[in-house]
């Protein structure tokens, strides 16, 4: 009995340490991929925002185009269960520390997107199947919008009528995210042509 | 010491071997320069060295690489990193904290040395190499032998047996490149045995002992430097110039054809420059009250050590930065360069746009017609500039100098009046030094005022039809 | 290069906070007017949130971030009144309805403006070496951190290789017809750079044996006085604006 509770105790133990380090799962190169490709995101979009507006349609969509663009390359690079939520994880703590984004629903974006990957490994995974990229981004990023209008919700609860423009802007952007999914898709192909991304 | 014995590497997918049969022997404290034409294999004989190979590039090695008795297969790439540390090309790419002193505690600190005694070292090597003036400075802001110096100081920190450099001179000013022969010539006489791979070779006489000479991935010849005196030799493996390069001899108006300060041609047009002055915001004139005329169908070779104000005088030229004072007009209709002038940068990765080299071509021709479709001319344009069995290959697959080679195509086509190349032959070989400066040659024979931004005074020397040099 | 000083904006700081009591202080605010619905425990935490943003950005720029909020305040009441033609009830809302939740974007917008304005890249790094944040997290981070700048750079380098370019070549109209090329010409270079700048850092780190079993060490949290006072008057906002929420509202 102690002996199972040690080795079970080791064991998570090992299990803690393998999850805060990814050992086995990725290598550093991946690492710092993931990490150029979540600042190159995040930098972007602010880019986007100072140059066009925020909160101007066109913006938002070329925002969400860029942003999707991005994390298709970035899976079709680092075809790995988890590069997508490692993604967003650094994307969104660079939102957290910076800007204040999403103090409280960063959790539950995360687990949103790690829900999708999990969905995504079950269709066969990036690395069988490469297009799956654009649907894993497609529905994370459905599901984090989801869970930010659950947020928007309860700020609102008293109103929910206050909701609609969260909505339409949810919308407008999902209407990028979608477009992006094609041009990653279009560009990686480009890419492993040119030599930049191999198989 | 270093042994390497029967060395041969193929990179992942390759069906060539990189290197073959190559054996080496380097006692402790002393130097070895490796040379060869550009893709002879010093960089990956360098990847292998340090590690990387096959460590991070899977590829297959046979033969056997020890120093001291160690082999870097047998131990981790972090562990044979504390044995020999490696400078690349551009030492920037090396960075990964935001400052000096951040940088040096940050490799430290990934070598597992504690807080306390990465801090006792962090001062000791800020000391040793003269950086204790800039320590909280930017890493971004430092110059390019800075940069070179801060690499060095975390290289040497944890005491490692040798020292790999890639093109360390690439991207130095003759200044810069002696002080760097200075510090390596220190750090020999501390014991590190140094590999060197370069293609300039007159700032290494007295500092390397050995040398190697690399074809097609094999050792070609090898012996002690004086081996390199030999001009036969040196031409028959592109190699450059054993001695310093003089600066071009230009009589009293400057140069030959007319450049800046040169003998007037009144019948040709030519770009001139009128008490043209500069200063970036908060910070001291840069240059001022600078006239001249850089002459269509001319070379006019812009140079001095680096911070002078080199790139920022081509960039006011072409209108990117705004002058404090004075104007810049062509002479014959008064047009702005703004508008009818093409920058070949030293890295093009920013100025190349479409699928295949064709297609940047005919997006050129596109941009000048005002109509998007392929262009019967193309063709004629790639082969002139060497391109034509490239066309419809990806222009990011190509290399760096058929890169630049594509960038000026690209820009003549779109009509350039005023061409500037910056820094054009860094990381260049004999060969394709010659090659670059014909080029510029022919470029400047098709009509536009040519400048070409440079620390290199053998390139200066082989194209230059005027020479300048900012004020200091 | 870009100076990474250059990248932290300006701002009136007369407290000095630490960044971990900021984002301790937005956390815990935002939290509590997120449970908070009754109009007096919002109003008491939208007003000790005002004084915590008077006293940490200058009056200008905190005009301009409310200008900015009321118009998406107006946007979206404008979208209710829109739709209470559709939904009638929605004209019936009592006023607490409609002030409690823009309480709530009041309250964020007063804690998170401080974090935003006196946050910086150089200083992030700082902050992730006081919390406990796993190395499969910190490795991206920092180099995140690091690589930002770089692509600030390459992305102003682009810029004017394409003005250099395309310059006073074609008409606007060429252009307006291709959206597409504005794409590749904008954005291709771009993640060309993007993928050689993480294999040229990714041989740098393994280099250097960087990985996410590097052991950084934590640096303790180090609290000044400023940091100790300004944490218990927020804790004292929090606990007055419970009261009022339990006892007002069941009153």
């Amino acid at each position: 009995m102690s002996t199972d509770l040690l080795s079970s105790s080791a064991g998570l133990t090992r299990l803690a340490r393998a999850l805060s380090t990814g050992r086995g799962l990725f290598e550093t190169r991946d690492l710092v991929t993931i990490g150029l490709f979540a600042g190159a995101a995040k930098a972007s979009t602010v880019i986007l925002a100072l140059a066009g507006g925020g909160m101007n349609p066109v913006t938002m969509i070329l925002k969400s185009l860029v942003f999707s663009a991005l994390w298709v390359v970035l899976l079709i690079k680092v075809p790995k269960t988890g590069a997508l939520t490692l993604a967003n994880t650094v994307a969104g703590l660079l939102g957290f520390f910076l800007l204040g984004q999403a103090m409280i629903s960063l959790p539950s974006l995360i687990a949103a997107t790690l829900a999708t990957e999990m969905l995504i490994l079950g269709l066969g995974g990036l690395k069988k199947r490469p297009w799956l990229a654009a649907p894993a981004v497609a529905l994370s990023e459905l599901a984090m919008r989801l869970v930010n209008l659950f947020f928007s919700y309860l700020g609102a609860r008293e109103q929910p009528g206050l909701v609609i423009m969260v909505l339409i802007i949810s919308a407008f952007s999902y209407i990028g995210i979608l477009l992006g999914l094609a041009a990653g898709l279009k560009m990686a192909r480009e890419l492993r042509h040119a030599g930049l991304i191999q198989d | 010491m270093l042994l390497v014995e029967k060395l041969g590497y193929r990179h992942a997918h390759a069906a060539n071997w990189a290197l073959n049969g190559i054996d080496l022997e380097l006692r402790p404290g002393r130097a070895l320069l490796v040379c060869g034409h550009s893709g002879s294999g010093k960089s990956t004989l360098l990847s292998v060295l340090s590690g990387l190979a096959p460590h991070y590039l899977k590829g297959e090695l046979r033969g056997r690489v020890s120093l001291d008795g160690e082999e870097p297969a047998r131990l981790t790439l972090s562990e044979w990193g504390r044995r020999a540390g490696l400078m690349m090309q551009n030492p920037e790419a090396q960075f990964l904290a935001a400052s000096v002193e951040e940088e040096l505690l940050l490799t430290l600190r990934c070598r597992d040395v504690p807080a306390r005694r990465a801090a006792e070292l962090t001062a000791d090597r800020l000391e040793r190499f003269g950086l204790e003036a800039i320590a909280g400075q930017s890493v971004f802001q430092l110059s390019e032998g800075q940069k070179q110096k801060v690499v060095l100081a975390a290289l040497t920190a944890l005491k490692p047996k040798m020292l790999l450099l890639d093109e360390p001179s690439a991207n130095l000013d003759p200044d810069s490149m002696a002080e760097l022969g200075l510090t390596l010539a220190g750090l020999k006489e501390e014991g590190l045995t140094m590999v060197i791979a370069d293609h300039r070779l007159s700032w290494l006489d007295g500092l390397c002992e050995q040398a190697l000479v690399l074809e097609n991935g094999a050792a070609a010849r090898q012996g002690g430097w004086d081996m390199l005196k030999d001009p036969d030799l040196r031409k028959t493996f592109a190699l450059r110039s054993i001695d310093p390069p003089a600066r071009p001899a230009f009589g009293p108006g400057g140069g030959p054809g007319g450049g800046p300060g040169g003998p007037t041609d009144e019948a040709r047009d030519g770009l001139i420059m009128e008490n043209l002055s500069f200063a970036y915001p908060g910070r001291p004139e840069l240059f001022s009250n600078l006239n001249g005329e850089f002459k269509c169908g001319l070379v006019t070779v812009l140079t001095g050590p680096s911070g002078q104000g080199k790139t920022t005088l081509a960039k006011v030229l072409c209108g990117l930065e705004k002058p404090g004072g004075g104007r810049v007009r062509f002479r014959a209709d008064g047009g702005h360069a703004a508008d009818q002038c093409q920058v070949i940068l030293q890295n093009a990765d920013h100025q190349l746009y479409m699928a295949s080299v064709r297609a940047e071509m005919d997006l050129s021709l596109g941009v000048q017609s005002g109509k998007m479709r392929k262009y019967p001319e193309t063709d004629s344009i790639l082969a002139d500039f060497g391109l034509k069995e490239l066309a419809e290959r990806h222009p990011q697959s190509l290399s760096g100098g058929e890169k630049q080679r594509l960038t000026a195509a690209a820009g003549l086509a779109a009509g350039a009046r005023f061409l500037v190349l910056d820094e054009p032959t860094s990381g260049l070989d004999g060969l394709n030094l010659r090659l670059m400066a014909d080029q510029i040659r022919q470029a400047a024979a098709r009509g536009p005022a040519v400048l070409v931004v440079t620390h290199d005074l053998e390139l200066a020397g082989l194209c230059a039809d005027a020479l300048l040099t900012l004020p200091g | 290069m870009p100076d990474l000083s250059r990248i932290r904006p300006a701002g009136a700081d007369r407290l000095g906070l630490a960044p971990e009591v900021r984002l301790g202080l937005t956390l815990l605010a935002s939290l509590a007017a997120l449970a908070a619905d009754d109009l007096w425990a919002a109003a008491t935490l939208l007003a000790a949130s005002g004084l915590y943003l008077i006293l940490q950005a200058r009056l200008r720029t905190i005009a301009l971030a409310y200008l900015f909020f009321g118009a998406m305040a107006m946007t979206a009441l404008g979208c209710l009144w829109l739709l209470s033609f559709v939904f009638p009830a929605l004209k019936e809302a009592s006023p607490a309805a409609v002030i409690v939740p823009f309480s709530r974007l009041g309250v964020s917008v007063n804690m998170v403006l401080p974090l935003a304005l006196h946050a910086s890249l150089s200083g992030l790094v700082g902050t992730m070496n006081r919390l406990p944040i796993p190395g499969l997290v910190k490795l991206p981070m920092l180099v995140t951190i690091r690589f930002i700048p770089t692509f600030i750079n390459d992305f102003s380098q682009l810029r004017q290789a394409v003005r250099l370019r395309f310059r006073g070549r074609a008409g606007l109209l060429f252009w307006c017809r291709r959206p597409f090329l504005w794409w590749r010409i904008f954005f291709m270079p771009l993640v060309v750079r993007l993928i050689r700048s993480a294999d040229e850092l990714a041989v740098a780190a393994e280099l250097k044996g960087l990985s996410a079993e590097t052991d950084f060490g934590r640096a303790p949290i180090i609290l000044k006085k400023a940091d100790r006072a300004t944490l218990a008057l927020g804790a004292a906002a929090v606990t007055a604006a419970s009261i009022l929420q339990v006892f007002h509202a069941a009153g």
